[in-house]
């Protein structure tokens, strides 16, 4: 049952992305497609899942080793541990950079009930009525400007960077240029017309402020320590590992690229000409190593390239139909038929 | 020397590589034709007030040393030129760069340029790592407004508020695509799905040494307008960027194809002597038998 299950829904998957490929958007007002971003999505979300199967599977594998003290422990525990201590950082830093954001987006709104209130005083709609909507606004716009200009005030301890201190200046004026507009409207006079540019301006206080959040949220500790895990380790030993390589190539030219043939004797002239036409000192030997070089690539090799592709790409479409079929089975059958 | 143990190769490896490195010592580059057309179309580039230049970072710290080197130039590249760019990554590695590199580049401009500013929001803006594949690629070519696409930035701004990103509608809107990687098929996936009816991005790339051949098909088919290979594109790019604005320092880029290239002599000694060794072995054999 299980696996016809599987069967169909594959092919009900396959069915519908190839036909989403080969119809019209729009068949008589139809839209074949019409659900497309829904499905996307939901494909996106199993994907993303993913990462949570590897996180238990992770718990699972190196969490059952600690507890029972099998070999191996100790580097479980190290893993489980690093693994802990990034994600709390990770989660702290992303929390850090939200909130941050959630404090610009008080602004925003504003803007957006400003704006709202205009368009409905246009469409006729007076519930609640336009005075008490304004006197609202007013109300938490001159709230929010006093909150704004005490949070952008603090300094970083270390010292302000020079886009820190462009960005206060440009704060400041702005919200002197709101203090004003604020006063000059009030309740019971102001029009719809002379809350757009009200509007316009807790609009650009919410970039500037936006802007000094972002700086401070930089120079924050929580992500100062996301930047030394980052930087300091997990870029460190990923590009130590890959580093290795460089040792192993040279050692295996020494020992292994030796000329038995004729055939042999081409591919090595080839390497060693493309190698020289890259590196800045085979100039010093011939300037024309670029040029034949780029000869190399562009002609034979392309060519070369070009029919392997072709091979892969007609090899990927049987692959793609028995999957589609299910014809190849073997991955989720465990070996019944 | 047919017995010439690893560890001294491995030795000479170690010097080759860090003696430029620590001295900081770096040689011109050899000239790449298709990092000059990557330049060209960067430097010539029209951006209309509603468009952007999206980048997507594609790549681990295990190639950081030619993949970020590439990002560096071309951020800096269309920095200096005040184009918005929107970063993005559909590989969850590359997160971290979509944050290091613009701040690295942007801090280094503002070094060289006293009185100038280059701001998040304004230049650039990170919309960080968007699991999905080309589930994202395809959904972002048909979205009828992409700043609701994405909805937020990597730090859970709206992007209706960000001003480097706000005007932007539809795909159409971008400009230019930069897609850096040296993962297997990445570039081919941007190259199908990244397309709507009526509009088909210029695509400049950054790709692995490794994966030159591979790019090389696009680029002379014409899907690929720009390719900067390897770390020798980046310097040779780099290279493009000091002539034209005087003013910057030598970067990363040209020292480390400095040190690559120590290194790439070393291995083309390393096979000459090694069939030098084999040949006369051989004759050895031949002569004792």
């Amino acid at each position: 049952m299980r696996q016809r299950l599987i069967r169909i829904v594959t092919f009900i998957g396959g069915l519908y992305f190839f036909l989403r490929f080969v119809l019209p958007g729009d068949i008589n007002g139809f839209q074949f497609a019409r659900y497309n971003h829904e499905i996307t999505n939901g494909f996106r979300a199993i994907g993303a899942l993913t990462f949570g199967l590897g996180l238990i599977n992770i718990l699972l594998v190196h969490g059952s080793r600690l507890l029972f003290r099998r070999k191996g422990w100790f580097t479980s525990a190290a893993l489980l541990f690093g693994l802990a201590f990034m994600l709390t950082v990770t989660i702290g830093e992303w929390l850090a950079s939200a909130r941050a954001a959630a404090d610009a987006d008080r602004l925003v709104m504003l803007r957006e009930f400003a704006a709202r209130i205009v368009a409905d005083e246009k469409a006729g709609d007076s519930d609640p009525p336009y005075a008490t909507r304004v006197a609202l606004l007013l109300k938490n716009a001159t709230l929010e400007v006093e909150r704004v200009d005490q949070a952008a005030r603090r300094e970083n301890p270390a010292g302000d960077s020079a886009v820190m201190r462009g960005l206060r200046t440009e704060l400041h004026a702005k919200i002197n240029g709101l203090r004003g507009g604020l006063e000059t409207i009030s309740a019971g006079t102001a029009g719809p017309e002379a809350l757009l540019p009200l509007a316009q301006q807790l609009s650009d206080v919410a970039a500037t402020y936006r802007g000094i959040l972002i700086e401070q949220h930089r120079a924050a500790v929580v992500s100062k320590l996301y930047t030394l895990l980052s930087d300091g380790l997990f870029m460190a030993l990923g590009t130590a590992m890959f580093s290795l390589l460089a040792f192993y190539i040279a050692s295996a030219a020494y020992r292994a690229f030796r000329i038995k043939s004729a055939e042999s004797a081409l591919m090595m002239t080839t390497a060693l000409i493309v190698m020289l036409g890259q590196i800045p000192f085979g100039l010093w030997l011939w300037d024309g190593f670029p040029d034949v070089r780029m000869w190399l690539l562009t002609t034979p090799s392309t060519a070369a390239r070009r029919a392997i592709e072709i091979g892969a790409a007609v090899a990927g479409l049987i692959m793609a139909f028995r999957m589609w079929f299910s014809v190849e089975t073997q991955s989720f059958s465990r070996g019944e038929r | 020397m047919r017995e010439l143990h690893r560890r001294w190769i491995y030795l000479l490896v170690a010097l080759a590589l860090s003696v430029p490195l620590i001295l900081r010592v770096s040689v011109p580059p050899a000239r790449m034709r298709a990092a000059d057309r990557a330049y060209d179309l960067i430097r010539d580039v029209e951006i209309a007030p509603h468009q952007i230049v999206l980048m997507a970072f594609d790549f681990g710290p295990n190639i950081k040393a030619e993949n970020g080197s590439q990002a560096e130039v071309v951020l800096e590249h269309l920095m200096r030129r005040r184009i918005p760019v929107a970063l993005f990554s559909l590989y969850v590695q590359a997160e971290p760069f979509l944050k290091s590199i613009p701040e690295k580049v942007a801090s280094r401009l503002m070094a060289e340029n006293p009185g100038e500013v280059w701001r998040y929001g304004e230049d650039w803006v990170n919309l960080g790592f968007r699991p999905g594949n080309f589930l994202v690629l395809q959904s972002l070519a048909r979205s009828e407004d992409i700043t609701a696409f994405f909805g937020k930035d990597a730090f859970a701004n709206r992007l209706a508020d960000i001003a480097a990103f706000r005007n932007a509608k539809t795909v159409k809107d971008i400009a230019l695509l930069v897609e850096i990687s040296g993962l297997q098929g990445m570039l081919e996936l941007y190259l199908r799905f990244f397309r709507a009816e009526g509009y088909v991005p210029k695509v400049v790339h950054g790709c692995t040494s490794i994966s030159i051949p591979d790019a090389y098909i696009f680029l002379d088919s014409g899907q690929l307008s720009g390719l900067l290979e390897g770390i020798a594109g980046a310097a040779w790019y780099s290279a493009r960027l000091r002539k034209e604005y005087p003013r910057q320092e030598a970067d990363e880029a040209q020292i480390l194809n400095t040190s690559l290239g120590v290194a790439h002599l070393l291995i083309i000694l390393l096979v000459i002597v090694g069939n030098v060794v084999a040949v006369r072995s051989a004759r050895r054999g031949v002569a004792q038998a």
